[in-house]
């Protein structure tokens, strides 16, 4: 679900980077005013960061098509404003390697993957303004947060396909094709919020520290 | 007298009997040939499974603009188009669905054969076109690397935090 080069007019790519730029500067602000050692997050964010970089390769068979592991939402609950710094050197990488994007699009497949991951931050973060944590009550939001960051990215994607279509293409074709893939997608949006639920209640007991603080 | 209507009516006969000849000729069958090249393009997604009814748009040297021709590829993601042998130069056949798609340029020299069409070629809409030529083991190479240094990254910054809290 990267948008390749060639698929959106100049000014969108542009907006993009502009976006992106901005959702950058304010990550690494809120970094660097949030925590007393910024650094001390960098290791976890490195080996998320490779996670994601693999992730769009783990193909998940849904018929009549395939989707691919989008990992926003679980980047978004372990790392916080870490996450948008990660998924824009992730996509960077995915988009020089696999092809998967393309280099004018990268402002805005970053800016469509990293801010629902801020997003999927802040709601995980919201579970602490409920009182005492319970095992239950992590394992809801930390699907709520897995999911919603991939259902919203879905939404941004289809959202810029649809306004752009080439004049030169059959926009009903185009729009029904996509809506078809918009389907497909759903699958993925439970599956990634079961697994975001799994891994966070997994760190819970043999790691907490990696969850606490975000 | 009797000799002037002999002159007149053996040419005139003559070309009767070969008239009616050359008549009779014309049924005979011919064959005749020419050869036109027919373009071939397969539109697959990255993990090979083919792209089926998917948009496809050609365009021709003259008029890079307007689509020469429209179309949508078969179940095998196959769809087959006949430039016309004049329009020599670079067609561009695009396809598109549902927010995927690639581009591709074939050169058809002065001839009207394939240029670079005679084996099997590739293209990506990528920037990096280059990349796209890059071998299986070179992409898992390079892919390993790129993980490496996102797992030395977290162990050059693990060490420094663990041996700042010791000192």
């Amino acid at each position: 679900m990267h948008i390749a080069d060639g698929f959106l007019p100049a000014p969108v790519s542009l907006l993009g980077y502009a976006l992106t730029g901005g959702g950058l500067w304010f990550s690494l602000r809120k970094i660097s005013k949030t925590y007393e050692d910024p650094q001390e997050h960098i290791p976890k964010t490195s080996l998320l960061t490779a996670a994601f970089f693999v992730g769009s390769l783990i193909n998940i068979p849904v018929p009549p098509s395939s989707v691919h592991l989008l990992l926003n939402g679980m980047l978004g609950v372990l790392l916080g404003y870490y996450a948008f710094p990660a998924i824009v050197v992730g996509l960077f990488f995915q988009a020089v390697m696999f092809q998967h994007g393309g280099m004018s699009t990268l402002g805005v497949n970053a800016a469509m993957l990293g801010f629902p991951a801020l997003l999927s931050g802040y709601l995980f973060k919201l579970r602490l303004s409920f009182g005492e944590e319970t095992p239950r009550r992590l394992g809801v939001f930390a699907f709520a947060a897995g999911a919603s960051a991939v259902a919203l990215s879905t939404l941004i994607f289809f959202g810029l396909i649809v306004t752009t279509i080439p004049a030169d293409f059959d926009a009903d074709l185009e729009r029904s094709a996509t809506f078809v893939l918009m389907m497909s997608q759903i699958p993925l949006i439970f599956i990634e919020g079961v697994f975001t639920s799994i891994l966070v209640s997994f760190l819970r007991q043999v790691k907490p520290s990696l969850i606490e603080g975000f | 007298m009797k000799s002037l209507n002999w002159t007149l009516i053996i040419p005139i006969v003559g070309l009767g009997v070969i008239g009616v000849t050359e008549t009779a000729l014309a049924h005979a069958a011919q064959l005749r040939y020419e050869i036109e090249s027919t373009i071939s393009v397969t539109a697959t997604y990255d993990n090979g499974e083919p792209m089926a009814n998917a948009q496809i748009l050609v365009y021709s040297p003259d008029d890079p603009r307007e689509p020469w021709m429209r179309g949508t590829t078969d179940d095998a993601g196959r769809y087959e188009f006949r430039p016309q042998a004049e329009e020599s130069g670079n067609w561009t056949v695009t396809v598109r669905q549902a927010g995927h798609g690639d581009m591709i340029t074939l050169n058809l020299d002065d001839s009207g054969t394939r240029a670079d069409a005679s084996t099997e070629n590739s293209s990506d809409s990528s920037l990096f076109a280059g990349s796209a030529d890059i071998s299986l083991p070179q992409r898992l190479l390079t892919g390993g690397s790129i993980i490496w240094g996102c797992v030395g990254t977290a162990l050059f910054f693990s060490r420094r935090r663990k041996s700042s809290s010791e000192s």
